[in-house]
């Protein structure tokens, strides 16, 4: 007894001075002073330009709703929390900015992993929570606080498998996918779905650990199944290696990827031996569109001259959202935020305009982008969920309708063919529209239904 | 069948680089009887020195034989320099107190290395180039990438070098002297702090060389990058049999060879765990490892 | 009524009552923190931390078990709490929606625990043999290897985790948890088996000469360590609401190890102490974000440069973990049978014979030394009856048993003791621990016994303490009770190390030079002494020596050996006379030196 008694005496005495200081962001809603926005992102690790490039977007965002006088005559605030990659450290900033900062609001993450540690605890809190760029789709299953501004995998895969039947022509595909992170898991097995209801054939299917360098094993076996192309929806850093090795063993096919190879340093990285390659993603900073071009200004002028990338564009979309939805509430409560941006309609995000459907997810549409050379990225088409008619004004996509393919590499879908994908790319359950209509591309929530378990 | 060439290929090209750190373990091991689990970031040093040198020359742009040469040997000298104020200020005051003290000071270095060089260096991969870019050979379905020929050229020179320094220099029978009883050998009048000064510096100078080849081969390098290999050349080492320098040579490309075949035929996301597993099977089974010598404690 | 507790017919409950009472009264304490002040959300963040605290106690408390007490080196520690944390997890979120009483909670906390010490006694029984590095990199490797596993087990959510947990644990059940490891480890620590563990990481070689059977003690160490990991998993995994493999690298092994050395290897209050400090640190660093990990790194590097042996050293008393022995009590012997019967013993090393062709019986209470010159195998002779190493051929016997296959701690205990030429004390401990120990396997108390101060428990700690007194000062080393070992004076210390063998409650005593760095005046004494020791306590005593006085002054009977060849065997003026011991050992100039003493029919030198 006489050694545990100071042993908690000690304890208790380091829990009294432990006690933080209170966060400067008001709960109530009469308060004045600045409005507190809590940012998880991956400032350090591997993916940091993942977090980088958000906190950029959202800085941006921010900072332009402050010259416009803010939000209810008060100015915003952001507090960014770096949780260094690791699912567990998003979590516990993710407390951290609600206990002790007492932020109205989440922004955050990137990666599906860390936003489904994060989601909890922001659900349990009644603090909203938005996502830029979380795709899988079960983040938003966490919660009826848990928002996206993203479109989701199910859409992302069967883009990726179209693009892959439709403009590629190819019928024998190879999946190389990171099993340690939600993102890839689930969106390679959309693409698998998809693609093989295409009539496309999986000839291979390998995994590695994000952070692995040597992808010789897998890429070797798949050589020997003489894929016509590489489905790889990994991260850039791994992706790049992944695109040198392959060349190294011997492998010609382009790769298609998805949204995490966006990123500067995937040619870095990667060089000639991803030129030539293709991937689905939320933006192209070449678009002529008018809004889309003045986004890409601003940001250059704010960041030295950087163009942004579908993380930054995503998180200025996410940030403008929240915002637009903070000025719509009735107050500041969280109860208050969560319903006014659950009614989010047509938001003119950079992105494409934002309407959240029942599970608070967007319908949007998806880009693909080649890399062409030197690293710079090529628009090759524009792809549209189903019932989603293009906004004018942007350029590079084609007719309205829901046709599939855009302007320049599309063979595929000339008129009157009716593609064989027209399903719904989710879990078996395809909506009538869906098997009425045969050129409709499917965002994978387009009724009741929600795909991804 | 193809495959499994390349497999082979791919193994001994890794299990190459393996060797070359697993040297610096096992001789470390044989003269201080400590694991020193800085030896991977040293390692993960001398590749970011390549990466700075190769920067500042051009060399990144246009990649030389020459520039290449130059760029090894400043890693050398840094990594060098390096593995002799750890040893100095770090191990050294230690070298009396108990064996895990030295551990845990160990790791602290380590840890140091990392994140000294996450802050310095920003967390992200950068690409490294250093070597130029040449074709590889292609013998049939099998490839063999250029870095992958001149990675073993490299190894198996410095082996040879190395052989030659401890078994036929003054210096290296001094070594091993001290592996067998540092007591009797400074009583025979070898100078100790030289000894084990010199043998760092060695083991150094030998991960340099892997980081840059290493470096080449994967061209990513980040602050992290020695933590995995560092480990695996390790287990390469008690597998060799600690302190045995042929050994640690066999231990590399053993478990280079067993996690390429592991990567290939099962599955890559079991490539750490058969480092490991081979590491426990030899310590159970023969813990002398393949090539070590027993060492009986007399009562 | 005899006071409220008093009289013997209520001793045994006040007894049980005082053994709980810490444990509690705490929990009510800990209840009423938790809803004052751990449910505020104010306080939301200090006590994620004061939490995470509870976790590390746990682990830091733990793995001090084997690694500061034990003196096992184990950085796999991560492993066994995510085997704790992933069991409970997977039966957590497959439970009850609703568990009002946390009936479910605390029977998945007890399968993780249970699982993980599963894990510990997998790790543990085949890795344990190894010695110093190499187990450290071996449970490093499993710590590593129970990670991959995790990472490709759909069942565990593969390499991305399980989430959501639900969330039960909280500060009252992680602070009650620290303090059950706490008082466990305390409780342990202060009875024998404590000592027994203390003994192992001290010296090996000469605990298991005392009887005390390392491996298992090991393993024990091993096990509860690893279950007591797996419950902090599994409190863990619910606190947190969700668990990820990538939580439980090696990294954070390390951490923990670091907790335990920074601490002071052995004593809880410094593993306590260092895992809030620890914890806390990267938190209050977290300002300094990016330097963080830097400033922990150097921070560990000159904690270890100028104070190694951590805050608190060794300071705390023993720590012992009673264990139920399964063995029976040592069995007497008839006086006229051997008590060593060694036939025809030889053992090669490699190409060299050491001993050839040996042959000794030794009968209780003989005394019977062994000389010959340095290199003659006589050590190997001894380490040969102690089982150090068995014969190559030829048979031994100790009290009747063939000692083929027995480990020397069996050996202790069928009535050999033994003492080093070495001085194989253990020093850091104090001369009454030492002597203690070498009492340790006669205790029958089992570690649970110690932990809730059972009654055979309490029993059998007087028994020893007033034995090893009473040897203290058999052996004049009274006054040096609580001097630590290697303090002592180089006669003393070799006193004490006679005192522990004596401790074991030999019947034959085996002592290696006990003269050797003495000087005159001190080896009568020391003839005194052996010869006192032999007629007190009804010892065989077998000696190696080189003082020619002290061997003829003590010995019955002598036996010579000259590189493992037994050149002669008598009595003491038959070998003196002995041309070939003379001209092999004694040498001409001690032969005309005594030739008169001898013609004359005395021994005495």
């Amino acid at each position: 007894m006489r050694r545990i008694l100071p042993t908690l005496l000690a304890v208790a005495a380091l829990a009294a001075c432990k006690k933080q200081d209170q966060g400067s962001g008001m709960m109530s809603p009469n308060a004045t002073g600045p409005i507190v926005i809590g940012e998880v992102g991956s400032m350090t690790g591997t993916e940091a330009t993942f977090g980088l490039s958000s906190a950029n977007g959202i800085q941006l965002a921010i900072d332009e709703f402050n010259a416009k006088g803010g939000v209810k005559g008060r100015q915003l605030q952001v507090k960014v929390l770096d949780d260094q990659g690791r699912p567990e450290e998003a979590a516990t900033a993710a407390t951290r900015l609600i206990a002790s900062e007492h932020v109205v609001a989440l922004l955050g993450e990137v990666a599906s992993t860390r936003s489904m540690f994060m989601a909890p605890k922001a659900q349990q809190a009644k603090v909203p929570m938005v996502t830029p760029s979380s795709t899988n789709p079960a983040v938003t299953e966490k919660g009826d606080y848990i928002f996206r501004a993203c479109f989701i995998d199910p859409f992302q895969g069967y883009v990726g498998a179209t693009f892959a039947h439709d403009n590629l022509k190819v019928k024998k595909v190879a999946v190389l996918k990171d099993v340690r992170n939600d993102y890839s898991v689930g969106l390679a097995k959309n693409f698998i779905d998809a693609f093989t209801k295409t009539g496309g054939q999986i000839v291979a299917q390998e995994s590695y650990s994000n952070g692995d360098v040597d992808f010789k094993a897998q890429l070797t076996n798949m050589k020997a199944a003489a894929p016509q192309a590489l489905y790889v929806p990994g991260y850039y850093t791994d992706v790049g290696l992944i695109a040198r090795q392959a060349r190294e063993v011997g492998i010609s096919a382009p790769l298609i990827g998805g949204d995490g190879w966006d990123s500067e340093k995937l040619y870095e990285i990667g060089g000639e031996a991803i030129v030539g390659s293709y991937f689905s993603n939320h933006y192209s900073p070449d678009d002529p569109s008018p809004r889309i071009q003045e986004f890409v200004g601003k940001y250059k002028k704010a960041f030295g001259g950087q163009t942004p990338d579908s993380l930054a564009a995503q998180a200025y979309d996410a940030a403008g959202m929240l915002v637009d939805a903070m000025k719509r509430a009735n107050d500041l409560t969280g109860p208050s935020i969560r319903d006014a941006l659950a009614a989010t309609k047509a938001y003119p995000g950079v992105t494409g305009n934002i309407t959240l459907d029942q599970n608070r997810n967007p319908l949007k549409p998806a880009v693909v982008l080649k890399v062409g050379k030197g690293g710079k990225y090529e628009f090759v088409t524009k792809v549209y969920p189903e019932g989603m008619q293009p906004e004018s004004g942007s350029g590079g996509d084609t007719a309205a309708g829901g046709t599939k393919t855009g302007g320049n590499t599309a063979p595929a879908a000339s008129p009157g063919s009716t593609p064989a994908t027209g399903t719904a790319p989710a879990v078996g359950a395809t909506s009538s529209a869906s098997e009425a209509s045969n050129t409709g591309q499917k965002q994978g929530v387009p009724s009741a239904e929600h795909p991804k378990k | 069948m193809a495959e499994l060439f390349q497999h082979i290929i791919n193994g001994i090209s890794v299990g190459a680089i393996y060797a070359l750190i697993a040297l610096g373990y096992t001789m470390v091991y044989g003269v201080l009887k400590l694991i020193n689990f800085a030896h991977g970031d040293v390692f993960m040093v001398g590749a970011m020195v390549g990466w700075y040198v190769a920067r500042w020359t051009g060399e990144s742009q246009s990649p030389s034989i020459g520039g290449a040469l130059l760029i090894a040997l400043a890693a050398m000298l840094v990594c060098g320099t390096l593995g002799f104020v750890i040893e100095r200020l770090a191990y050294r005051p230690l070298r009396n107190s108990p064996r895990l003290n030295s551990l845990i000071t160990a790791i602290g270095v380590s840890f140091f290395l990392e994140y000294g060089g996450q802050y310095l260096f920003g967390p992200n991969p950068r690409l490294f180039s250093v070597l130029p870019r040449q074709a590889g050979l292609h013998v049939g379905p099998v490839s063999l990438g250029y870095v992958d020929v001149v990675t073993l050229v490299v190894s198996v020179a410095l082996m040879i070098a190395l052989q030659r320094i401890v078994y036929h220099t003054k210096i290296g029978t001094a070594m091993r002297a001290v592996s067998f009883n540092s007591n009797v050998a400074a009583l025979m009048g070898v100078n100790i702090d030289l000894v084990i000064s010199f043998t760092f510096v060695l083991g150094s100078v030998l991960a340099a060389v892997a980081g840059i080849l290493y470096a080449s081969k994967y061209p990513t390098v980040q602050p992290l990058m020695g933590l995995m290999p560092g480990l695996k050349a390790f287990v390469a080492a008690v597998l060799g049999g600690i302190g045995n320098v042929p050994g640690a040579m066999l231990g590399g490309l053993v478990l280079g060879l067993a996690e390429q075949i592991v990567s290939g035929y099962v599955s890559s996301t079991w490539r750490d765990a058969v480092a490991f597993g081979i590491l426990i099977l030899v310590l159970l089974v023969r813990p002398t490892g393949l090539l070590g010598r027993g060492e009986a404690e007399k009562v | 009524m005899a006071g409220l507790f008093g009289g013997s017919a209520l001793a045994p409950a006040r007894r049980a009552l005082l053994s709980w009472l810490p444990f509690v009264a705490a929990i009510p304490l800990l209840w009423v923190v938790q809803r004052t002040l751990a449910e505020q959300p104010d306080w939301e963040y200090a006590f994620q931390n004061i939490n995470h605290i509870g976790i590390a106690i746990i682990l830091a408390v733990s793995l001090n078990l084997v690694n500061g007490l034990t003196g096992q080196f184990s950085i796999g520690h991560a492993g066994f709490m995510a085997v704790g944390g992933y069991v409970s997890a997977v039966l957590l979120m497959r439970g009850p929606a609703q568990d009002p009483y946390r009936l479910f909670f605390i029977a998945s906390i007890a399968a993780g625990a249970g699982a993980a010490a599963l894990a510990g006694w997998l790790v543990g029984k085949p890795s344990l043999r190894l010695r110093g590095d190499y187990l450290a990199i071996v449970t490093l490797g499993f710590g590593e290897i129970i990670r991959v596993i995790i990472e490709n087990t759909p069942l565990f959510g593969r390499a991305i985790g399980l989430s959501p947990i639900p969330r039960y644990a909280d500060f009252t059940w992680i602070y009650t948890a620290a303090i059950a490891t706490i008082l466990v480890s305390k409780r342990l620590r202060d009875s024998t088996h404590g000592r027994a563990f203390l003994s192992v990481r001290e010296d090996e070689v000469a605990a298991e000469a005392m009887g005390v059977d390392t491996t298992g003690y090991k393993v024990r160490a091993f096990v509860i360590s690893a279950g007591m990991a797996g419950v902090a998993g599994a409190l863990s995994g619910s606190f947190e609401g969700n668990l990820s493999p990538q939580s439980f690298t090696f990294v954070r092994s390390f951490e923990v190890v670091a907790m335990v050395v920074l601490g002071g290897m052995g004593s809880i209050t410094g593993s306590t102490i260092a895992a809030a400090v620890l914890t806390l640190l990267p938190e209050y660093l977290r300002a300094v974000a990016n330097l963080r990990m830097v400033i922990y790194s150097v921070a560990l590097i000159v904690l270890m440069l100028v104070r190694p042996r951590g805050l608190f050293g060794t300071r705390e008393a023993w720590e012992l973990f009673p264990w139920r022995k399964r063995r029976g009590a040592p069995r007497a012997v008839e006086l006229t049978e051997a008590l060593i019967d060694v036939r025809h013993a030889t053992i090669r090393f490699g190409g060299l014979t050491a001993v050839a062709d040996f042959s000794l019986q030794v009968k209780p209470r003989e005394l019977v030394a062994l000389i010959g010159p340095n290199g003659a195998g006589k050590t190997t002779v001894f380490n040969l009856l102690t089982g150090v190493y068995p014969p190559t051929e030829g048979v031994i016997l100790v009290a009747g048993r063939d000692t083929r296959g027995l480990s020397p701690h069996d050996i202790a205990h069928l009535g050999l003791a033994r003492t080093f030429q070495n001085i194989r004390l253990f020093r850091e401990l104090s001369a009454f621990d030492n002597v203690r120990l070498g009492c340790h396997h006669l205790t029958r108390e089992s570690m649970g016994a110690a932990v809730r101060h059972g009654q055979l428990s309490l029993v059998e700690e007087e028994w020893v303490a007033k034995r090893s007194d009473e040897l203290l000062s058999i052996m004049g080393l009274l006054h040096r009770r609580d001097e630590i070992a290697k303090n002592l004076p180089y006669g003393e210390q070799r006193r004490l190390e006679i005192a522990r063998a004596l401790a074991t409650g030999p019947k034959a005593l085996l002592l290696d030079e006990p003269a050797a760095g003495t000087n005159q005046k001190e080896k009568t004494e020391l003839m005194q002494l052996i010869r006192g020791i032999r007629d007190r306590f009804g010892v065989a005593i077998v000696l190696i020596e080189h003082d020619m006085k002290l061997v003829m002054g003590v010995s019955e009977r002598i036996l010579v050996l000259d590189h493992g060849v037994t050149i002669a065997q008598g009595l003491p003026r038959e070998i003196q006379t002995n041309p070939r011991v003379i001209e092999a050992y004694l040498g001409e100039k001690y032969a005309r030196e005594h030739a008169g003493q001898i013609a004359a029919g005395q021994v005495q030198p």
